[in-house]
């Protein structure tokens, strides 16, 4: 049978799927490969059909209050009292400082609760799974919020011990060859609606981020944010760069095969 | 006045240029990280800056009282302006009492802010500034790109051209030693014949009354012990509390600046000497509107180090004149929309709130957490366009209503299936204008669970 | 212009009455196996050169040598006042001064303008030498700002090298409108 694996530690856990609205939209297989994921690492997993958004764009674009009523509803979509999990990292900061509504209990409780998938695994599942072959050179992206905001893995600012959650999982697939662009932690360019209203500036950020990746010889780019990821793919299709995307729950579901 | 985002597209279109000024500052971040990384007590070192200029911003009043107390007893004149037009009539009417014409002036971001320069020359006294990046953008008429280094946006070639112009130097020399000491020469005589010497303050003591000035190049002093009248502006957020707090900001300054471990010279004045006299002029310009501020008044605590210029990966690739501020990058983002929320509303936009910047920044200023609250509050007061208004509390709208936002996303997505000629169009679709649009998948993930896994 | 001075005071009790707290800290530095190795190694990464000596007859032979080459060379006992006309100092080739305490985390110097001559005299000149006595060396810039007291005297400066600038395209210069060459004697008495 193609890819035994081993659990450290044999979980048995009810999650909340977070699918944020571009995943939902444009990259369903993300959710797909984050759903399959959870559940192949013993999570019962279920998913409120009535959810939409985080609120973010409205939020950074200076409208947290036109927010408002999205908030609500996402308190009422996760008020199960479940972890909450969501493969994006920027999505998982902005509910954790952000959300409030009219249910301020419920609002306080996600904001406990919820998590970024490999910061679930690593740090409530707690398990380092072994993971099938993978072979291919993989750039590494790292996303800034899910980095400097929760602390996913260590900052090149801060003289602090090196660490990655994200990498931790990652270094178990064998064969994958991780590699990081020169600049470790450099921002895509993506930014929210900064991609729009600083067009000029996102692009040339996100083809500088590539031009490192490319320069390194990898063939997929990985991360914690697919809009990060969405962004750079956009690019690297416009201009038939030799590369191409993969968000890290899609490559740690495929390795679990 | 155009916004950050038209200057930024138009430094971006000189793609070669715009990849050399961003290698360079890029360099200066990384000289910053090696030399943060020698001291294993770094990140103590930032919080114990933090702590004691939040102490003394609480307690501003206390240790202004008291720095003037000193100074005054040390010999030194101290003057108050409420802003930059008294700011500048004191420093006038300073210099018309005693007859000065000459002036020379070290790297100040205040006087700047006051347009001083300018000022002084409508009433016939001229100012040389002598910091060397300083000199040359005084020479080319522009303002310095760079609190730090102000002619950063200049290659050799351009400073080459200016001094050939201005200093007689050989036409075509781009070699920077050659015109650094010509450079010398001509700024010798300026120090020698100058009257009296302006100067900033980067640190103004409580304790003793004494103020710090650093420079790399030695010309705060030579400007200061030459001429018969010093005359240093401070913002009222330089003063701290001990001598002995020189020691944490001293440590930190440099580094975060250059990656040095400090400047050539860091100067300690006290007192004139005899038969000389020492001014210190201590500014507000709406400093006490952003103290007043809980959301913004840690701002204050910047040691004007431009770490946070360095690391911002939009200011390397749009460059300080992009900020159309006086201040620019990062930081400049949030302390310009105090000065005028009008004229500076796009800067808190010109940020993908990577938050690089707050942790580079020396005395820990949460500034992506400020440049987010700055969106806010310019949003609420209708600093924003009214297409945006709209736009964002119609996303807001369709959000909240699960139905209508999954109506609008399956419209979405088949329109990009069979009338891409609508969505991917470069003229009013900005997105595409360098970038594919992403593949429009036949279903949402809504609909795949609802079709495998709904009850 | 006291209106403005009240001004700015009562805005600035207003904007800060919630908050005040006493504060204190302690922070001690980074220290060094070898501190003096340490100091000499800040000063030549600043551009300077060190010479270790056990007294001071190098220093004297070297004022010799500068004088015998036929510069105008200054050598400044502590206490001594220059007095001289500006131009006379916008001549001198060649200070030597006595300086203070000595950092080895930056290769920096305390010079006191008691130590001098005149304010001028560590900037005009060509070559700045400094003679720092070993046991003056401390780690960092904490144990030295709590060794030495900055009123002691009107008018003092850390110097940790020569003058230096790289505002011409980062193109590190040495040598801009100060001195162009940085000399320490480091004496082991």
């Amino acid at each position: 049978m193609p890819g035994v694996w081993w659990f450290c530690k044999l979980c048995y856990m009810k999650v909340q799927l977070f699918i944020p609205c571009y995943i939902d939209q444009f990259y369903p297989k993300v959710g797909i490969a984050t759903y399959e994921l959870l559940q192949k690492l013993g999570c019962e997993v279920s998913y409120h059909a009535n959810q939409t958004c985080c609120g973010q764009p409205m939020a950074n674009a200076g409208f947290n209050e036109a927010a408002a009523a999205c908030n609500n509803n996402f308190i009422q979509c996760f008020s199960a009292g479940h972890y909450i999990v969501c493969p994006s990292g920027s999505c998982t900061l902005h509910i954790k400082e952000h959300l409030t509504g009219t249910d301020t209990k419920n609002a306080a409780n996600i904001r406990s609760a919820i998590f970024e998938l490999t910061e679930f695994i690593t740090d409530i599942l707690k398990l380092t799974p072994s993971f099938a072959s993978f072979p291919h050179k993989v750039g590494f992206h790292s996303s800034c919020h899910g980095q400097r905001g929760l602390g996913l893995s260590s900052m090149s600012e801060l003289m602090m011990p090196s660490f990655s959650k994200p990498e931790a999982l990652l270094k178990n697939i064998q064969h994958l060859e991780l590699i990081y662009p020169a600049r470790k932690d450099e921002c895509c360019g993506f930014g929210g609606t900064f991609c729009i209203t600083e067009e000029a500036v996102s692009v040339k950020m996100g083809k500088d981020r590539l031009q490192e990746h490319i320069d390194n010889g990898v063939t997929i780019i990985t991360g914690n944010d697919m809009s990060c990821l969405m962004h750079l793919e956009g690019i690297i299709l416009r201009n038939n760069y030799p590369l191409r995307v993969m968000h890290i729950a899609e490559i740690l579901n495929q390795a679990l095969n | 006045m155009a916004e950050h985002s038209h200057n930024a597209a138009a430094f971006i279109a000189d793609e070669a240029r715009t990849n050399w000024h961003d290698e360079t500052l890029w360099m200066v971040r990384a000289k910053r990280d090696k030399a943060a990384l020698q001291l294993p007590e770094w990140e103590q070192l930032r919080q114990t800056a933090s702590a004691i200029k939040e102490h003394t911003l609480n307690n501003l009043d206390t240790y202004l009282i008291a720095f003037e107390k000193k100074a005054l007893a040390n010999g030194v004149h101290i003057h108050w302006a409420y802003n930059s037009e008294e700011h500048n009539s004191i420093v006038y009417a300073l210099l018309q009492k005693s007859g000065v014409t000459k002036v020379v002036k070290s790297k100040s971001m205040l006087t700047e802010e006051c347009n001083l320069n300018e000022y002084l020359l409508h009433k016939g006294i001229q100012v040389t500034d002598t910091d060397l990046g300083e000199r040359i953008v005084q020479l080319r008429n522009e303002a310095p790109s760079h609190i730090v280094l102000p002619a950063i946006h200049l290659k050799k070639e351009d400073v080459s051209d200016t001094f050939h112009q201005h200093l007689h130097t050989e036409k075509g020399n781009t070699d920077a030693l050659y015109l650094t000491r010509q450079a010398r020469v001509h700024l010798r005589n300026h120090f020698y014949e100058s009257e009296a010497a302006l100067t900033g303050v980067n640190f103004a003591v409580a304790e003793t009354g004494s103020i710090v000035v650093c420079t790399n190049e030695g010309n705060a002093d030579l400007g200061v012990h030459t001429a018969k009248i010093h005359i240093a502006s401070m913002g009222i957020e330089k003063v701290i509390p001990e001598a002995k707090d020189l020691g944490v900001f001293l440590r930190l300054l440099a580094r975060s600046a250059t990656g040095q471990a400090v400047t050539t010279y860091s100067s300690h004045f006290n007192s004139p000497m005899p038969g000389r006299e020492m001014h210190v002029i201590i500014l507000n310009n709406k400093r006490t509107e952003q103290l007043a501020n809980p959301d913004f008044s840690n701002s204050l605590k910047c040691i004007r180090c431009a770490a946070c210029f360095n690391t911002c990966p939009v200011y390397r690739r749009s460059g300080g004149h992009s900020y159309h501020t006086v201040i620019a990058g990062p930081i400049g983002s949030i302390l310009a929309p105090n000065l005028d929320k009008k004229a500076n509303a796009d800067l808190p936009f010109a940020s993908t709130l990577c938050g690089s910047c707050s942790n580079v920044c020396p005395v820990k200023i949460d500034i992506h957490i400020q440049l987010w609250k700055w969106r806010q509050v310019l949003m609420k007061e209708g600093y924003g366009t009214l297409p945006k208004k709209i736009s964002m509390k119609g996303m807001g709208w369709i959000l909240s209503h699960p139905r209508l936002y999954r109506f609008a996303g399956t419209v979405a997505r088949w329109m990009m299936r069979n009338m891409p000629f609508v969505i991917n169009n470069k003229r009013w679709n900005i997105w595409y204008r360098q970038r594919n649009m992403p593949a429009p998948p036949a279903q949402s993930f809504k609909q795949w669970h609802q079709k495998n896994h709904s009850k | 212009m006291n209106m403005a001075r009240d001004k700015i005071l009562d805005e600035i009790k207003t904007a800060t009455s919630s908050n005040r707290q006493a504060f204190t800290y302690h922070i001690s530095g980074i220290s060094y196996a070898d501190k003096t190795r340490t100091f000499i190694q800040g000063v030549e990464a600043n551009g300077g050169s060190v010479f270790q000596t056990k007294d001071k007859t190098a220093i004297e032979n070297f004022i010799h040598a500068e004088r015998d080459a036929g510069k105008n060379i200054q050598y400044i006992t502590s206490g001594q006042k220059l007095d001289c006309a500006l131009e006379t100092l916008y001549h001198i080739d060649t200070a030597v001064i006595t300086g203070g305490i000595a950092v080895a985390e930056n290769g920096a110097v305390w010079v006191s303008e008691k130590d001098m001559g005149h304010r001028l005299l560590p900037f005009t000149c060509k070559q700045l030498v400094l003679i720092v006595e070993e046991k003056n060396i401390v780690h960092n810039l904490h144990e030295a700002y709590a060794a030495i007291n900055i009123t002691d005297t009107n008018y003092g400066v850390f110097i940790a090298g020569p003058s230096k600038t790289a505002d011409i395209e980062q193109s590190l210069v040495i040598g801009a409108h100060g001195p162009l060459n940085h000399f320490v004697f480091i004496i082991n008495l």
